[in-house]
């Protein structure tokens, strides 16, 4: 019998039986890197490209067509590692048909789109959360950026600034000072036009903050007002992300030497002939961070740098 | 406050909340259950809760309720 799981909880702490790793590619090498991170072991990876002297990461790297005979009778657990899985859970079907196996799928649901979805970062927050020294911190951050950096981290989205655009001068205040600004409640203050879309603006002393996906100036600002309530004031981290050539050279500069942990996200083709005097600065297009099928840390070690290693 | 009663309120939160009558909550209920239920109706159904129940949720109790049970023994927690 072949059972499907999507919570890696589940699947690593609470079930039992040998792990493989189905996928000796680049998903599976991180899901084993992310394992050897956290003190797990698994066996061995399986591959349809799998031979007798294969090894990966110090692992073998077993043929498809061996797990009946391999697996045997045993309850045994596999996490399906590819960005497109379906081919595997076909191999799975084929030849494992009677072994007991529970396998680990990167399937979600899109809250977005409402239906499911692969996502190998999904899969993978559940290592990232467990790395942190000191747990999922508040992320501060002037787009939607935020809400992946949670994502990513296997945490609910509880920042403030979730699903808001926030210009880089006001975002600059706001990260200087956050215990200034949450002290105080938000109030509506106008409807503006952001890309062509109808748009709440909530005013916080001298801060303004676009509400994005909402369509009632009542219900954002509730949220903010609670939200800033879990605000942990000694672990925020801050991002910066600077979608259009937006935002001075002097609020960039300043925003480079923030007392909290900092970040500047932007694309390299805007601000290349910049200096950036010593700022955390990433280069990368906001795309990235809403990709489902491909790894987060073959771009940026997120836990490594929110763990203050780089 | 008997758990049939929290839930009986919860059911009319939930149902405010994602303006749907036909919603019917359970212990086992999830995000993945209610078509709507995404990060930002969420933190609606918090607000809604703490008003209607009238306390405070902490940041650890809203990181790890997981379904309705849990949201459940939270503001039994609460409220007893």
């Amino acid at each position: 019998m072949i059972q499907t799981t999507n919570d890696p909880k589940r699947f690593y702490e609470e079930e039992e039986g040998p792990i493989y790793i189905y996928g000796a590619g680049n998903v599976g090498r991180w899901v084993a890197r992310f394992m050897e991170k956290c003190g797990m072991d698994f066996e061995a990876f399986i591959d349809q490209n799998g031979a007798e002297d294969k090894v990966v990461l110090g692992k073998p790297v077993i043929r498809s067509n061996q797990m009946r005979s391999l697996f045997g009778k045993r309850r045994v657990r596999v996490v399906v590692a590819a960005g497109k899985p379906e081919r595997i859970i076909m191999d799975l079907c084929y030849y494992v048909q009677a072994c007991d196996l529970l396998c680990l799928i990167p399937v979600y649901m899109s809250q977005a789109l409402k239906v499911p979805v692969c996502s190998v970062n999904e899969m993978l927050s559940y290592f990232r959360k467990k790395l942190l020294v000191s747990g999922v911190p508040t992320v501060l951050s002037n787009t939607c950026l935020g809400a992946h950096i949670y994502k990513a981290l296997g945490d609910i989205a509880l920042s403030p600034t979730i699903n808001t655009y926030i210009e880089p001068e006001h975002f600059l205040k706001l990260c200087k000072n956050p215990g200034y600004y949450f002290s105080e409640e938000m109030i509506f203050s106008h409807w503006t036009s952001l890309l062509g879309v109808k748009t709440p603006v909530g005013r916080v002393r001298d801060i303004e903050v676009k509400f994005t996906h909402v369509h009632d100036e009542v219900s954002p600002i509730e949220r903010w007002n609670k939200i800033k309530e879990w605000v942990q004031p000694d672990n925020i981290v801050c991002f910066m992300e600077l979608l259009l050539e937006d935002g001075t050279q002097a609020v960039r500069e300043e925003f480079c030497q923030l007392p909290n942990k900092h970040l500047i996200v932007t694309k390299r083709d805007l601000y290349m002939d910049q200096n950036w005097k010593g700022g955390s600065i990433l280069f990368a297009p906001h795309e990235h961070f809403r990709q489902w099928d491909a790894v987060i840390e073959e771009w940026f070690d997120l836990v490594g740098w929110l763990n203050g290693s780089i | 406050m008997a758990r049939e009663e929290i839930f009986e309120k919860l059911n009319g939160i939930f149902r405010m909340v994602f303006a749907d009558e036909s919603i019917t909550v359970y212990d086992d209920t999830t995000a993945d259950d209610i078509e709507d239920w995404d990060s930002l109706e969420h933190i609606n159904l918090i607000v809604a809760i703490e008003k209607k129940f009238g306390f405070k949720f902490e940041l650890g109790e809203v990181r790890k309720m997981k379904n309705v049970g849990e949201m459940a023994d939270t503001i039994e927690k609460h409220i007893s």
